[in-house]
């Protein structure tokens, strides 16, 4: 009797406390199990979506300033800079320019040193001053194609000259200058002019899309600076007659 | 008596058990609470993780429609690249390429009688050498005056006479050195002219 009644009480009491240690039990486990992995991965979600749209972000910038490019504009600007800065090694414009601004400033070329390389590539080979030379180009960097020529004038002519060098297209640049004085009568001199003319190979690829795009000042003084120089692109090459030639011993 | 005894334990009974069913309704609403504390603060979480993965398709989704976008715009991004590559390499051209004609004037100037300059060099880093002919010593002495005048007019900074040494006609052939820019480091080696 006394122990049915324990046995009761116990019931009773185990009933009374049934619910909180459910509730406890319930909680308990879905903290652990619902709770912890939710916060976790709500903390990693949270981080991934801030990563997620500031990339976003960037990708649409690049277009928004990609869509507002006026293609017209930037089309005169890069045949600008395109014959100041040629993609390919500028053989015939080199040669062309170098020789007009002869003609143009009165100085008498006397000799021609000029050793491109293959041409299909983006290397120079120059033999100025016995000196070989082998430049490899890298797209997107400056390349140099080295050339001599010869001169003689006098000294006011040749100083003409040099200054025309420096306002024509393609970029060149003086490195080095023989001088001689070759009739002290007439005051002549003659000057070996060492030389390299400027290219570059386009830059091989576009940028990854979150990389935004670098500032281009499109009211840059150079393209005006570049634009008022002289240029050999009016010097066409008269194209052949399109038969073989038939004496390759005569013009 | 017997009656009496049993109503006031029935009564008492009644009591326990009143007080008894107060306590396990404590107990419950307790618990209840509880949960729903905890239900308070569970469903947010729970909700605000279904709305981040949501927010991150979404961002996904929006993303490749950009990248489509930006890949139609490939052939702009091409030339924009070009254009901004060879703009930059012309403005460094430009601005370190040698000016020839002033130096070659300026040189001039500072040649005195009987020198005369058979080659002008232009280097990297503003360095510009010089090489000629002195018919005589004291020609030589003079261009060495007139190079330590450039110098002293911060023309050339630093003058660096490479070499110096006589032919057999008796001209005295120097090679020069003319710095733009005194960037070199003072060393007692070569000598500052």
């Amino acid at each position: 009797m006394k122990e049915s009644l324990t046995l009761s009480a116990l019931l009773a009491k185990l009933r009374q406390y049934l619910v909180p240690i459910v509730v406890a039990v319930v909680i308990g486990a879905s903290f652990v199990l619902v709770g912890i992995p939710s916060v976790q991965s709500s903390l990693r979600l949270r981080k991934e979506v801030q990563a997620a749209q500031a990339e976003l972000d960037l990708i649409e910038d690049k277009v928004a300033s990609l869509e507002g490019v006026r293609e017209s504009d930037m089309r005169a600007k890069l045949d600008i800079v395109e014959v100041a800065l040629p993609s390919e090694k500028p053989v015939f414009s080199a040669i062309s320019s170098v020789q007009i601004q002869a003609e143009q400033a009165g100085v008498t070329v006397t000799g021609f040193d000029f050793s491109p390389g293959s041409l299909a590539t983006g290397s120079a080979q120059s033999q100025a001053n016995s000196v070989t030379q082998v430049e490899e180009a890298l797209p997107g960097q400056l390349a140099e194609m080295p050339m001599k020529i010869d001169i003689e004038g006098s000294y006011e002519v040749v100083t003409n000259y040099l200054d025309l060098l420096q306002r024509t297209t393609p970029l060149l640049a003086v490195t080095g200058l023989d001088l001689s004085l070759s009739s002290q009568e007439e005051a002549l001199f003659s000057i070996g002019v060492e030389m390299v003319a400027y290219y570059s190979l386009p830059p091989e690829e576009i940028t990854a899309p979150t990389e935004p795009l670098p500032p281009l000042d499109v009211a840059s003084p150079t393209f005006s600076l570049l634009s008022s120089f002289d240029t050999a692109a009016d010097l066409e090459i008269q194209p052949g007659s399109g038969q073989d030639k038939q004496n390759p011993f005569s013009f | 008596m017997t009656t009496s005894s049993n109503i006031n334990l029935l009564t008492q009974r009644r009591q326990v058990t009143k007080r008894l069913r107060r306590q396990n309704q404590k107990v419950v609403s307790m618990s209840v609470l509880a949960l729903a504390i905890y239900l308070a603060i569970m469903v947010p979480i729970v909700g605000y993780r279904l709305f981040l993965s949501q927010r991150l398709k979404s961002i996904a989704s929006d993303k490749a429609e950009t990248l489509q976008t930006l890949t139609s715009l490939k052939s702009v991004e091409e030339r924009y690249l070009l254009l901004e590559n060879k703009l930059s390499l012309s403005d460094q051209v430009l601005a370190e390429r040698p000016d020839s004609k002033e130096t070659l004037t300026t040189v001039i100037g500072l040649i005195p009688e009987g020198v005369v300059v058979t080659s002008l060099d232009f280097g990297a880093d503003n360095v510009l050498t010089m090489s000629g002919d002195a018919n005589e010593v004291f020609a030589f002495g003079e261009l060495i005056r007139s190079l330590e005048g450039s110098v002293e007019q911060g023309l050339y900074p630093k003058v660096v006479l490479e070499s110096l040494n006589r032919d057999d006609e008796g001209l005295y052939r120097f090679s020069v050195e003319l710095h733009s820019e005194s960037e070199i480091i003072p060393t007692n080696a070569g000598s500052g002219v």
